[in-house]
């Protein structure tokens, strides 16, 4: 290190105030990243709202991420169907064509995304463990929300996150066969905690253009089918999942990041 | 009167309970290279598909969550993604001060830090180490971490742990030395054993134990419980295998890359006299007490060999413990040249160290060591309690550290201050001691020596 030691040397960051309540912490900075910071970490990446979308994809991967980042309340703001293309939302979402009416419509949607935000913060609060530093020392402030990589501290929120998003790109590229197909619909049973639209499977085979649109793998416009299918049938209960999980607590980030290094 | 049937009965029962503990503790691992090498049954060369000690060392420790340890490109992959996410001002010191810490660990020869920066990473010298130092050097060509290839010098390094006893010093070097260096560089290592403990137990089912030709020894393991018996033990009980050696040039022809190795001292000196030009004197030889050479002398002799004879020139990293006695401050011109050893240590060690000799020295104080060794030393580790030494010491340089941040960082036990020049950062590493369950001392001695010096 270059610099001078002071007295008391404090490396420690000096962001935002922190609660008792970690678990809080990383809820809040979940929220950040969906609209302000965006998280590269994640597979696939989040942009941030803010910033707007480079593909139709990484918009619904937003959209699922910020599902179970808000637990499920990104609803109030942005309903599936908004998320349908010409909606008239989605296009001002996407980079492609930018414009000042575009980044405006995303300025006032992250702004009233703040109210879902507050929401998911309210329910969770009761939910979110407090902790106080014991005789070992081990303190609430071991954990870091920049580095945490379990949404809402709680690894089953990214078993959820990291279900949905695995089933959204399967989803994407459309099956081989009708076994494919159905195996996927088969695992949907996790990533949507069990809330699967009942009689799924049947609703799929007894409608021939869907059915072809979800083993069609080369054409674009059996892509678009399958986003219009992902947004209104599988976003839904994948939103109910988010409100529906519980999880217990646990912090995978060694937290002091600028204690010593874990060699 | 002889014993009973039954006392000696159970006496044989509790021998064969310490011994059971010690395999169940010490289960050696003969999957590897350099296992399979000793073993004698294949050349090395035929061995090249095998996986070296390195590769699986740092799994077999847990950390103190109880989960195994991370691979080490894993640790640097999650320090430039903070680097990334947040920005290098909040990156941890590590990342951020490269040569405080990284450069001391990962060892690089001009070839392959050529390579790096021009990012030719399928040429064979990067293509075809093995994977954890593969990975690790893939790390080093990233564009985002240019900085850190820059900070990396070529050749060995040096650290100097320095705190009082049972603040982690040997620890640092069980799980720096023996299990990060190994992965990371493929390291061979020299445990310089004294013979009062046997510091390097927690590596000791990877290690090859090297046994001077010919001297008679005997090894015991006496239990912390008192019920238990003292119990004659074979060195391999405990270590993998054994290597003879006749004198420190004959071991250097033995030893394979990535091996680990313990390095029993020779109490007769072969070939010390002729690689240090400073006088030896085994206690049988002796007519006074104080013409006796201590055994820890014999690491000059290995120190030379290994700068000049260039038996062995792949990446070596060599412990010293009670590294203040073997270089004390003011040497004397005594019956055993104690001065010339001393003062031929720097020189010596300048050549090894352009030929990938790195070095881990472990000492009480820094301040009651010669000059010249100090100035040679490039990295300091601050343990717990422990005051960093005055700038004003000769051949120290910068401190960059006070007793104020040594209180900060380094709070508990296994934790410390690495430091070097204007750099410095904080490390913890996990107590490699849970790796075993058995209580107690295993010593080994050598008769011939202690009755000669009984004599005396």
């Amino acid at each position: 290190m270059t610099e001078p030691v002071p007295e008391g040397v404090t490396t420690e960051s000096e962001s935002q105030p922190r609660t008792t309540r970690p678990a809080l912490d990383v809820l809040d900075r979940d929220q950040d990243r969906l609209l302000y910071d965006g998280d590269l970490r994640r597979e696939p990446p989040i942009q941030p709202l803010g910033d707007g979308f480079d593909n139709a994809f990484l918009a619904l991967s937003w959209y699922q991420a910020a599902g179970v980042r808000t637990l499920g309340h990104v609803e109030r703001v942005i309903e599936p169907p908004d998320m349908m293309p010409m909606s008239g939302l989605l296009e001002k979402l996407l980079t492609v064509d930018d414009d000042r009416q575009s980044v405006y419509v995303r300025r006032r949607l992250v702004e009233q995304l703040d109210d879902a935000c507050d929401l998911a913060y309210r329910q969770f609060r009761e939910r979110a463990g407090e902790r106080v530093e014991d005789a070992e020392g081990e303190t609430w402030s071991d954990v870091d929300p920049d580095e945490e990589s379990n949404p809402l501290m709680r690894p089953a929120f990214r078993q959820l996150d990291s279900g949905q998003a695995a089933a959204l790109i399967d989803l994407w590229s459309g099956f081989e066969d009708r076994e494919a197909l159905g195996r996927w619909v088969r695992k949907l049973s996790a990533p949507t905690n069990g809330e699967k639209p009942e009689g799924l499977l049947d609703e799929i085979v007894g409608s021939p253009p869907l059915l072809e649109a979800l083993l069609n793998q080369r054409d674009q416009e059996a892509k678009v089918t399958r986003y219009r299918f992902a947004v209104a049938v599988v976003m839904p209960s994948f939103l109910t999942a988010a409100r529906t999980l519980n999880g217990g607590e646990r912090t995978d980030s060694s937290g002091a990041t600028h204690g010593a290094w874990n060699s | 009167m002889s014993k009973s049937f039954s006392s000696r009965e159970k006496s044989r029962r509790k021998k064969q309970e310490v011994l059971q503990r010690l395999h169940e503790d010490f289960e050696p691992w003969e999957k590897s290279r350099q296992a399979r090498y000793h073993a004698g049954s294949k050349s090395w060369s035929r061995l090249s598909n095998v996986h070296n000690d390195g590769e699986v060392i740092f799994r077999q420790f847990e950390n103190n969550d109880g989960n195994g340890l991370k691979p080490f490109h894993k640790k640097l992959k999650s320090l430039s993604r903070t680097a990334r996410i947040s920005g290098k001002e909040e990156a941890h010191p590590v990342y951020r001060y490269p040569s405080a810490y990284l450069d001391a660990i990962i060892h690089l020869d001009d070839a392959e830090k050529w390579a790096l920066e021009e990012r030719r990473l399928d040429d064979d010298i990067i293509a075809e180490q093995p994977a954890p130092r593969r990975k690790v050097l893939e790390w080093l060509a990233r564009p985002e971490n240019e900085d850190v290839l820059m900070a990396m010098g070529d050749g060995g390094t040096d650290l100097w742990a320095h705190s009082e006893p049972g603040e982690g010093k040997t620890s640092f070097a069980n799980v720096i030395g023996g299990v990060r260096m190994p992965e990371i560089n493929n390291e061979t290592l020299l445990w310089m054993l004294t013979l009062d403990e046997l510091e390097c137990l927690p590596l000791a089912p990877f290690m090859t134990i090297a046994v001077p030709e010919g001297v008679e020894y005997e090894v015991h393991a006496k239990p912390r419980n008192p019920t238990l018996p003292t119990v004659e033990i074979e060195l391999t009980d405990v270590f993998r295998d054994t290597v003879e050696y006749s004198d420190p040039r004959d071991l250097m022809t033995k030893i394979v890359p990535g091996g680990l190795y313990a390095v029993l001292p020779d109490p007769l000196f072969r070939g010390c006299e002729q690689l240090t030009r400073a006088t030896y004197t085994p206690a049988r030889y002796a007519e006074e007490p104080a013409e006796v050479t201590p055994l820890r002398d014999v690491n000059f002799a290995f120190l030379e060999t290994r700068a000049k004879d260039d038996e062995f020139l792949h990446p070596t990293t060599m412990i010293n413990d009670e590294f203040s006695d073997l270089v004390p401050l003011n040497p004397e011109a005594d019956e055993n040249d104690t001065n010339r050893k001393v003062k031929g240590w720097p020189v010596a060690q300048g050549k090894a160290r352009k030929k990938n000799l790195s070095m881990i020295n472990l000492s009480h104080s820094i301040a009651r060591c010669d000059e010249g060794p100090r100035e040679k030393n490039r990295w300091f580790v601050t343990m717990p309690n422990t005051p960093p030494p005055a700038s004003s010491l000769s051949g120290i340089g910068n401190v960059p550290i006070n007793m104020s941040y040594i209180n900060k960082f380094a709070d508990r036990k296994g934790r410390a201050v690495i430091w070097r020049n204007d750099n410095f950062a904080p490390i913890q590493w996990p107590n490699p001691y849970r790796r075993y369950r058995f209580r107690g001392e295993i010593s080994v001695s050598y008769p011939r020596r202690e009755e000669a010096l009984d004599a005396l």
